[in-house]
């Protein structure tokens, strides 16, 4: 065991990425928040998937969050981020406990299947409600952040978006090194130890089930302030499953895994379109396909193996 | 005196198979028990129903004469019952160290303690302490899945032992185990468990209250020395009537099996080093080491499914490394894992015929035939579905399994590890007639026990290096 | 194509009785395939313990191909099947694999016969659904799948998992 190098370097990440704000193009600071954004979510399905659980419909989450926000925003008028952070959190926390009661029951493709279900079954509703803009979703208006109104609407999303992506960031690696953030390999490995251990795999698993809808749905809401815009496609199954697969891409071991899977994903998607506008997709396709060839724990085993010489098994 | 456990005709059946019959049985405060039967008996059951894995169809327990017939085993665990078991159940993918410290951190039972860093120096503290206890600090930092099975199952004890439970029940503790090794480890167990416990646990051990677990026959019954030492002297005289057998075993032939210079690694470490050895045709071979000496890569390496870093295995002047893994039954070879590794979902009859089927031998049914002869006990539950087996009688179906496809070498790997003396002996019997026969064999062993009079030739086996004897 | 006939006052098309008869034919096939052939039982042998296969003398690749070969060419006829009664576009395998994975979860991994009937509780909830209620058409397999799960956690042909120790 080295030293921990994770908060050192969460920490310069910020302080770069805010520096960021000033001198970063527009399209830059977009892709970043995106990235952010979206990496959260991932975040939320790598936290299950610690534990042996594939969540098929983080999309769910990244919905509520999402649509949570823009309600609130365009519906009733709010104007200021932090009711709305605080909002989403309280209706995915919410849900999730709800449908928590009965997904911590499943495992493998139970799990995946029931997850995706229940976030296909929001988005047949949101397509069927008119006043919710039915297939076409619905706008996001300006905010101010904390009481701060920046000149540039996106700059204030940016910020938001850095300090929100640091502060889950920082909050799950330390989860991770309790003893109920070990007990997900535990569980992954043998839930019938865990239970002669004294403590209940059910609830454990639905208290991260709780907490990686929370995480997903900070991140759906970063993204419909980012982009001022949501839609029921956010809730659909092909979203969740980008969500699985840059999990994939990244890896589990780390909490900067899933950003750093999250922002190749963006700038692999954006360079592919540019410069193959007919044939970005199958470009998309065939690098994503060799990377998980080549690195099957994901991009951070390359990391990993620069900065230790034997990878060890548990980092997995 | 209050007992601390007392069940209330406890009884427990899988379908048709009744696994426990109204057992009834008390047991004081400071007293140490033994639960004694044949494979299959339902000893395992027992613990099952006693720590809540498993419901019993009809019966009550009782701990402190509170029902906890209806807890789960987590509920069981906080009220002071821990148990161990038979397969150490253990998180393969962690070192020896998290795995307890997994453990002593579940045992503080208050959440906030959930959140706070896993390896504070307390915890880590505590952890070590048991690890010293069961004499296995050496190996804090191994992942656990490269670990021998016989320090899993310290490393199991230990786990369930660091919440100090007031009522320990071990599983099969030292099945796994050389005989050598048995003694020092119940040993270091009871010491342990004396560490925590008043010194008249460790005094009991001596005297040795135990207790019979017979089939059918409910269970518990007072220990009668006398009928044990007898039936010693029987095993002994029918081990001495297999030697008679022996005798007249074929010649020896040609080198049946070589292996040169072979070197094995498993993650980066050689397992086996440099190890060269030949047996005779119909010769029967004694492969003798402690565990993780290096007996299962051996002959994980002969089947294939391990590859080798250097060296060759010839069978019979075929040079194994150009046939796959898979080819290597259709040569003759069966093998017998130590973990018997039966597909539960197929019956018994249909897990025999598989490598007959895989190989497509020509004498299917003659070879069924010859094998359900040697071993009428299999053919009994043929049509039963494996899963529904104990252990023992899995371990002769998995024995049966080899027969039908290894008719020119079969690698036994530890046959009699953790199956009853009688049913040994059975195991014993079969393996001498095959020699009878002309089958060339390898069996393991983590000592002589049981091989001694069987075997024509001992390989020594150590730290993956490999010496005739 | 191939006409229509009369069933008392409904009208069929006889090439969705071609579908179906076909459908029963191919599951009947596998059905016996799996469960009656000794392929059959060594595919299981690979599903449940790949490495043991292989010490058994299991070809454990050549039954991985086997059965993805097999997949796939389910899959294709299926398609081919469908393709005259739909309009076909390259993204329809989309709603199909959804589709598919509810069936299975429904009736069940690894039973043939609960795929027959996770087939039927899907096709049958999606057709009453269209018929009294369209606009919960798109999730009311999802609510089906959501209840056959709760009283049936493994699927309602599923095994539960075998004891462990």
């Amino acid at each position: 065991m080295g030293r921990d190098l994770t908060l050192l370097g969460l920490t310069l990440a910020l302080v770069l990425l805010l520096a960021g704000a000033v001198i970063f193009p527009h399209w830059l600071t977009f892709l970043v928040m995106m990235s952010l954004a979206r990496g959260l979510v991932v975040l939320g399905i790598v936290l299950q998937m610690r534990a042996g659980l594939v969540s098929f419909g983080q999309g769910l989450y990244y919905c509520i969050g999402g649509y949570t926000a823009a309600m609130l925003g365009s519906l009733y008028g709010v104007r200021e981020v932090a009711v709305l952070i605080a909002a989403a959190i309280l209706v995915s926390a919410a849900v999730a406990f709800v449908l928590g009661t009965l997904l911590s029951r499943y495992r493998d493709i139970f799990f995946a299947m029931l997850s995706m279900a229940f976030s296909m079954i929001l988005y047949g509703l949101l397509v069927k409600s008119p006043a919710l803009g039915s297939t076409d979703g619905f706008n996001v208006p300006a905010m101010t952040f904390f009481g701060w109104k920046p000149a540039v609407q996106s700059t204030g999303v940016y910020v938001i978006t850095c300090f929100l992506a640091y502060m889950i960031a920082l909050a799950y690696h330390y989860y991770q090194k309790s003893p109920a953030g070990y007990l997900a390999g535990a569980i992954r490995e043998n839930e019938i130890r865990v239970e002669y251990l004294g403590s209940s795999a059910q609830w454990l698993l639905h208290a991260k089930y709780v907490m990686a809808s929370v995480i997903s749905a900070v991140g759906g809401l970063l993204a419909a302030l980012a982009t001022g815009h949501v839609d029921p496609e956010m809730a659909y199954w092909t979203t969740s499953g980008e969500f699985v697969f840059i999990a994939i891409l990244g890896g589990t071991g780390h909490v900067a895994a899933p950003f750093l899977g999250s922002t190749l994903f963006s700038l692999v998607r954006t360079y592919a379109y540019q410069f193959f506008p007919y044939t970005w997709q199958m470009i998309l396709g065939l690098v994503l396909l060799l990377i998980i060839v080549f690195l099957p724990r994901g991009l951070w085993s390359l990391i990993q193996r620069l900065y230790s010489e034997k990878p060890r098994a548990a980092d997995r | 005196m209050q007992p601390i456990v007392r069940t209330e005709s406890l009884c427990r059946n899988f379908g048709a198979v009744v696994a426990a019959d109204n057992i009834t049985v008390a047991i004081n405060p400071g007293e140490v028990v033994g639960v004694i039967g044949a494979n299959g008996a339902g000893k395992t059951t027992f613990v099952n129903m006693v720590t809540g894995y498993l419901q019993p169809s009809a019966g009550k327990i009782y701990f402190r004469e509170l029902d906890i017939t209806k807890l789960k085993p987590r509920q069981v665990m906080r009220i002071g019952i821990c148990r161990s078991f038979q397969i150490a159940q253990l998180f393969p993918e962690l070192s020896v160290l998290d795995n307890l410290l997994i453990a002593v951190s579940s045992s503080e039972g208050t959440w906030p303690n959930f959140l706070k860093p896993l390896k504070s120096p307390a915890r880590i503290a505590a952890a070590e302490r048991v690890l010293a206890d069961y004499a296995i600090t050496s190996f804090g930092d191994t992942i656990v899945a490269t670990l021998p099975q016989g320090v899993r199952k310290l490393v199991d004890i230990a786990m369930a032992m660091v919440t100090e439970p007031a009522v320990l029940l071990l599983d099969e503790p030292t099945s796994g185990v050389s005989v050598e090794e048995k003694f020092a480890m119940l040993d270091t167990i009871m010491a342990g468990v004396g560490g925590w416990r008043d010194g008249a646990v460790r005094r009991a051990r001596h005297r040795d209250r135990r207790a019979l677990c017979q089939q059918g026959a409910g269970i518990l019954r007072r220990p009668d020395h006398r009928r044990r030492r007898s039936r010693d002297g029987a095993e002994r005289s029918r081990r001495s009537q297999v030697r008679g057998w022996i005798a007249d075993s074929p010649a020896v032939g040609a080198a049946m099996i070589g292996l040169q210079q072979v070197t094995v690694a498993i993650k980066r470490t050689d397992i086996l080093n440099n190890v060269s050895m030949a047996i005779g045709s119909g010769r029967m071979a004694g492969l003798i080491g402690r565990n993780g000496a290096g007996k299962t890569t051996l002959m994980r390496s002969i089947m294939g499914l391990l590859p080798l870093r250097k060296g060759s295995i010839v069978l019979n002047d075929i040079d194994l490394s150009g046939v796959p893994p898979h080819r290597r039954t259709h040569h003759g070879i069966g093998f017998m894992p130590e973990d018997r590794r039966l597909i539960p979902d197929l019956t018994v009859a249909e897990n025999v015929l598989l490598p007959a089927w895989a190989a497509k031998l020509a004498d299917t049914d003659a070879q069924l035939a010859w094998t359900y002869a040697l071993m009428p006990e299999v053919q009994q539950f043929a049509d039963r579905k494996a899963s529904l087996l104990s252990g023992g009688q899995q371990k002769l179906v998995a024995l049966a399994r080899s027969l039908m496809i290894g008719r020119r070498l079969l690698l036994l790997d530890e046959p009699f590890e953790g199956v009853a003396p009688a049913l040994a002996q059975r195991l014993i019997e079969v393996i001498a007639v095959l020699k009878g026969e002309g089958a060339t064999v390898l069996i393991s062993e983590s000592d002589y026990t049981y091989s001694r009079d069987l075997v024509d030739q001992v390989f020594v086996i150590e730290r993956g290096v490999v010496t005739a004897r | 194509m191939l006409g229509r006939s009369q069933v008392g006052p409904l009208t069929f098309s006889n090439y969705d009785f071609g579908v179906i008869l076909i459908a029963a034919l191919i599951g009947l096939g596998l059905w016996w395939g799996l469960n009656r052939t000794r392929r059959g039982k060594l595919l299981l042998a690979v599903i449940h313990d790949r490495e043991m296969s292989v010490a058994l003398g299991i070809d454990v690749r050549a039954y991985f191909l086997l059965t993805f070969i097999i997949g796939s060419v389910l899959g294709c006829i299926a398609g081919a099947v469908t393709a005259p009664a739909i309009s076909v576009a390259p993204g329809i395998g989309v709603e199909v694999i959804v589709l598919a994975f509810a069936v299975v979860v429904i009736g069940g991994l690894g039973s043939v016969g609960g795929a027959l009937a996770g087939a039927l509780i899907v096709g049958f909830s999606r057709a009453t659904a269209v018929h009294l209620l369209p606009q919960v058409e798109l999730f009311v397999i999802f609510g089906v799948m959501s209840l056959v799960l709760v009283v049936r956690p493994q699927g309602l042909f599923g095994r539960a998992p075998p004891r462990k120790i």
